[in-house]
């Protein structure tokens, strides 16, 4: 027996991992007399490379599995990527724009026909680097989020979320990407601290010349959007302003003094400018208090025509004029350094604008109960066991799930609208004609879903889901 | 996913979730493309083999914990690798001498080592390396099964290392002849060998397969694989107490005397002559068995005495025996002053490192690994200093 004298790992390597994959060595079988042993691998995006993260989970994962296999477990690890809708767009309309083709130009489908034959290119590259590294998944049952069988098991979720009232559509405000144009959900936000300012600027009160209420701000610019300033209930300082209105310098609104609980007499002067439209806090306060919503920022964070002369500025550089302005007429108190938690689209990496937009929504609350309530029975176990609080602490606080995306890549939302009399329909087949009023003149949601809308139902639409399949019934729900 | 699963299947998707760390750079950062530290994968596999890569990233990742890979890290697990390959090299090159073919078992996990054709005894090293196999083997499934990679992976390099390529592999060889064909001391080792790479597989699939496939092929019904064969389990009544106590003496004999020679500046193969001390029959009965080896191994020649060695005559206290050599007194003169010399030299020096340390303004504003670097090496200083000075009362 003779072994070449220097280990060339790169001689054997490769071949054993084409043949691993070629002779179908770890393909599953849904009718065995031995224990079952079943992951559903988490699906990495379609157009990425490998990295070290990956290389670490597919290492752990892949011991696992062929202990357990040697073990003598029937073992299934089903393979497959995901079509990670706005990373992917992204990638394509950019190469797209460096050929001079800008997608609103070509349109929807002719966009979506580049993306395929993208994914179809370059799609591969990640599979392949799974199969190199010895990954012992079954290669016969890999899978891709938007395959048609899993695209079905998509828009029947929707349909039945929607049926059981977990799904609405609504105007309320979502995190905005002005650079990729959709809406993001909290996870792909990303928050850093940023040197900024504390501008404490002086409003008018309405009707006696000469009297100012100083309102501390860390966004001067979207004073322009200004509905009210509001305090604390119980800060005497203010007592006296209760009723009272100020005049909204440069614009020259007259706006009421709320009195609300939400305000923190610690921040500032205890003096808050209420801007509905771009502000999360605001926009509750705004509906509390019954004020109007005045949108003072475009898609592209630029200032839009409520802004009069700042119209078609960038927001920073509205900020500069606006500012600049303010100091002009004596109305800048002070500038105070201020260190600010700026939330950041994790794809354009600009500083996400809270929006108030049309969007559909997902309802947490109960089936984060269910969620919660499943760790806590041991029915699911998290280890190590110091994650179990995390866990908790994130269904707890949840919000509700923003699921449409302004983009085109990916599963369409399944939401018809009739021209004629604005019903709504959301169902399992294309309709040809209005429910209600029979018009034939519809229109499909132009939206698409959240790529997590998909990977959430991965475990099971990998497997046939919603068909009752054999592989449901042997290896659902997965070991780990 | 568990909502969804909840909402749609009424079930949870799946029964366990396991959290883990980030990978991290040698300095513990993150690894991030402004910041340059980021080790591409495929680029490492290419130059080191994936096996390197798999073994650096889990041996040091603790459960849930983050993992810190370096290029130098998987070059370390890469010389792992190395060792195996040529250590499985050599066992082929010594079969082809002895003119013998690759053999396995056929019925794998019920081979049990076979007695020499002559003596008509299991040697010690057999029985020794197939104890050892199944403690590795109860180890390794308790860990694997509990998610402790990082265990797993450790268990199966010292394994590997410490006790089949150090010791069996060095045992063994003396025994090797040409031309004696498939003994059953071949065979045990063949086995033993083969149960080795099974155990090794999950954590190293390609080099065991690439070994494996070369080791089994005149073995009937061989599985395709060694992916598809069966993961060694520990079995009630494998472990030999008596061989592991043997070959431990003889370790600690070997490792002794190798020792005494690196310090001392003897050369390997001068011939040394010594007396090891055991109240019990058994230790003695051990030295007097394995000459050969400690010859062979050590190139000493050891006397068995019943009871202890007289006081400042040892070498190495132990608590089943003591261990004596004796050294010619010219030899004796220069060792002493060279290491008197060596003495004087290290307490100077963590003197100094101990100065460093009490000085309240230097830690104060020393960045931490400074101050670890330098406890690192006084503790260094410390236990060269505590050797030298057992050795100077022993002469």
């Amino acid at each position: 027996m003779q072994l070449d004298k220097v280990y060339e790992p790169g001689r054997f390597e490769p071949q054993w991992a084409q043949r691993w994959v070629e002779e179908q060595l770890f393909v599953a079988s849904n009718d065995s007399d031995k224990p079952t042993y079943s992951l559903v691998a988490p699906p990495p995006n379609v157009t990425g490379a490998l990295h070290v993260g990956h290389c670490f989970e597919i290492a752990m994962t892949d011991i696992t599995m062929r202990w357990r296999r040697m073990c003598g477990d029937n073992v299934l690890w089903l393979p497959g990527t995901d079509h990670a809708g706005i990373a992917t767009q992204m990638l394509v309309e950019r190469s797209l724009k460096a050929q001079g083709i800008d997608r609103r130009e070509i349109g929807r489908e002719k966009f979506l026909e580049h993306v395929w034959a993208w994914k179809e290119k370059y799609g591969g590259k990640i599979v392949e680097q799974f199969k190199r590294i010895g990954a012992s998944c079954d290669w016969t049952r890999e899978r891709f989020t938007m395959d048609p069988g899993l695209s079905r098991a998509v828009r029947e979720a929707f349909v039945r979320l929607y049926e059981m009232g977990l799904l609405y559509r609504g105007e309320y405000m979502i995190n905005w990407d002005p650079g990729t144009l959709t809406a993001l959900s909290d996870l792909e936000v990303v928050y850093e601290q940023q040197k900024g300012h504390l501008w404490h600027m002086r409003y008018p009160v309405a009707g006696e010349p000469g009297k100012f209420v100083v309102v501390a701000t860390t966004r001067p610019e979207t004073m322009l959007g200004d509905m009210a300033v509001a305090v604390h209930p119980d800060d005497d300082r203010y007592k006296g302003l209760h009723g009272k209105s100020v005049i909204l310098p440069i614009v020259g609104r007259e706006i009421p003094v709320i009195a609300d609980g939400f305000v923190d007499p610690e921040f500032g002067s205890g003096v808050v400018k209420i801007t509905p439209a771009h502000d999360l806090n605001d926009f509750g306060a705004a509906q509390r208090h019954g004020l109007d919503i005045l949108t003072i920022l475009d898609e592209e964070a630029k200032i839009n025509q409520n802004g009069g002369e700042y119209a078609g500025l960038d927001r920073y550089e509205a900020r500069k004029k606006i500012v600049a302005r303010l100091e002009g007429e004596g109305l800048i108190e002070k500038i105070e350094d201020y260190v600010n938690n700026i939330g950041k689209s994790q794809r354009s990496g600009l500083a996400v604008e809270p929006r108030v937009s049309m969007q559909w929504f997902m309802k947490t609350k109960g089936l984060a109960d269910r969620g919660i309530a499943s760790v806590e029975s041991g029915e699911m176990d998290i280890l190590p066991d110091q994650w179990k609080r995390n866990y908790f602490e994130w269904m707890t606080n949840i919000r509700d799930w923003c699921v449409s995306r302004q983009l085109w890549w990916g599963h369409r939302i399944p939401a018809w609208y009739c021209n004629k009399c604005g019903e709504m329909m959301v169902l399992r087949e294309d309709p040809s004609f209005c429910d209600k009023c029979g018009g034939k003149d519809l229109k499909q949601d132009p939206d698409v879903l959240d790529t997590w809308f998909s990977s959430g139902l991965w475990p099971f639409s990998t497997m046939g889901w919603p068909d009752k399949t054999k592989d449901l019934d042997v290896f659902y729900p997965t070991s780990c | 996913m568990t909502m969804m699963g909840l909402a749609m299947t009424d079930e949870v998707p799946f029964r366990k979730v396991l959290i883990h760390g980030l990978v991290r750079d040698a300095d513990k950062q993150k690894m991030s493309k402004t910041k340059g530290n980021v080790i591409d994968p495929i680029e490492m596999t290419d130059k080191y083999g994936t096996d390197a890569v798999r073994f650096a990233l889990v041996a040091s990742a603790g459960q849930g914990s983050d993992v810190v890979l370096s290029e130098d890290r998987i070059a370390g697990y890469a010389t792992f690798a190395n060792k195996v390959w040529n250590a499985v090299r050599f066992v082929g090159l010594s079969l082809e001498k002895a003119g013998a073919e690759p053999w396995t078992p056929e019925n794998l996990d019920e081979f049990e080592p076979l007695p020499n054709e002559e003596t008509g005894e299991v040697p010690i090293e057999d029985r020794w390396i197939f104890s050892r196999l199944d403690e590795a083997a109860q180890l390794v499934n308790e860990h694997t099964a509990k998610f402790r990679y990082h265990e797993t992976a450790n268990c199966l390099y010292q394994f590997f290392w410490r006790e089949f390529c150090d010791w069996y592999i060095e045992l063994k060889k003396l025994r090797f002849s040409e031309g004696t064909g498939l003994t059953n001391e071949w065979k045990n080792m063949l086995a033993a060998l083969e149960r080795a790479l099974r155990l090794l597989h999950p954590v190293a699939p390609f080099i065991t397969e690439e070994l494996w496939q070369r080791l089994t092929v005149n073995t009937p019904g061989r599985a395709r694989s060694i992916a598809l064969t069966s993961y060694p389990q520990a079995k009630a009544g494998r472990r030999d107490a008596e061989a592991e106590r043997a070959v431990g003496v003889l370790q600690d004999v070997v490792s002794a005397v190798r020792n005494l020679r690196a310090e001392m500046n003897i050369p390997p193969r001068e011939a040394l002559h010594g007396m090891i001390y055991s109240p019990q029959a058994d230790v003695r009965a051990v030295a007097r068995s394995q000459a050969d080896a400690f010859d062979r191994l050590a190139a000493v020649e050891l006397k068995a005495v019943e009871g202890h060695a007289p006081e400042g005559g040892a070498l190495l206290h132990n608590p089943d025996f003591d261990l004596a050599v004796d050294l010619p007194e010219d030899q004796k003169k220069s060792l002493r002053s060279k290491l008197e010399k060596q003495l004087a030299n290290l307490e100077k020096a963590a003197n100094g490192s101990r100065k460093q340390l009490g000085n309240e303004a230097f830690l104060a504003k020393a960045p931490e690994n400074v101050v670890a670097s330098i406890k690192e090496k006084l503790a260094d200083y410390e236990s060269q200093i505590e050797r030298i000075r057992k050795t100077l009362e022993t002469l």
